[in-house]
């Protein structure tokens, strides 16, 4: 049991550490669309994350849920950004601000649960790849 | 050990939607392109929506057996 609560935590650490690390080797963004893209990928791995925290047990099915409706506001926010990309960039630009910020804080309270549960984890609310680039 | 494979393959795919996003960025600049093509946005899209699911069915998965935090020790 104990095992695999250190397994499951090593993922998610491994998890927030390759969305985190650009210096990685990941090519930077160089393009707003490139920057969305790397959006969506910090999205996927806040849902993964959660994924993981939801079967450990560091987080409710309640929580879970409260984060998958966060994430789902915030892929709202991706969608349009993606939608009005090339039409209106201002606007796209701020709808990316809002779909990061809530991502940042979505990842921040999955890893306070992982660490709650396991002080020791490695759980880094990670800046998105390429974003601030 | 299901559980090992399930942990296995969601660090597999966040680690890949990460690299894949930076496979596309390169293979643009070597092809001198800016903008995606609708193909590498529907890898992009489609790696999320699995994501989501893989947290639904978790998060399903959990609310069924609420009581089981802890598995059951045989």
């Amino acid at each position: 049991m104990k095992r695999r609560l250190r397994m499951t935590f090593a993922a998610v650490a491994l998890i927030a550490l390759v969305t985190a690390c650009a210096a990685l080797g990941f090519a930077p963004a160089q393009t707003f669309e490139q920057k969305l893209a790397y959006a969506y990928t910090a999205h996927t791995a806040v849902l993964n994350t959660a994924a993981v925290g939801v079967q450990s047990g560091a987080l409710t099915g309640g929580d879970g849920k409260n984060v998958l409706n966060g994430a789902d506001n915030a892929r709202a926010f991706l969608d349009a950004a993606h939608a009005t990309m090339d039409t209106d960039t201002a606007t796209a630009a701020g709808r990316l601000s809002l779909a990061t910020s809530i991502l940042t804080q979505l990842q921040s309270f999955v890893c306070a649960a992982i660490k709650k549960k396991d002080p020791t984890a490695i759980c880094a609310p990670p800046p998105l790849p390429g974003a601030s680039s | 050990m299901n559980e090992a494979l399930i942990l296995l393959q969601i660090l597999t795919q966040s680690a890949q939607s990460i690299s894949v996003v930076s496979g596309i960025i390169t293979t643009m600049a070597q092809e001198n392109r800016t903008k995606m093509t609708p193909d590498e946005w529907k890898i992009v899209l489609g790696n999320d929506d699995s994501a989501r699911a893989n947290l639904v069915n978790a998060i399903a998965a959990r609310m069924a057996a609420p009581s089981a935090t802890p598995p059951a020790t045989a």
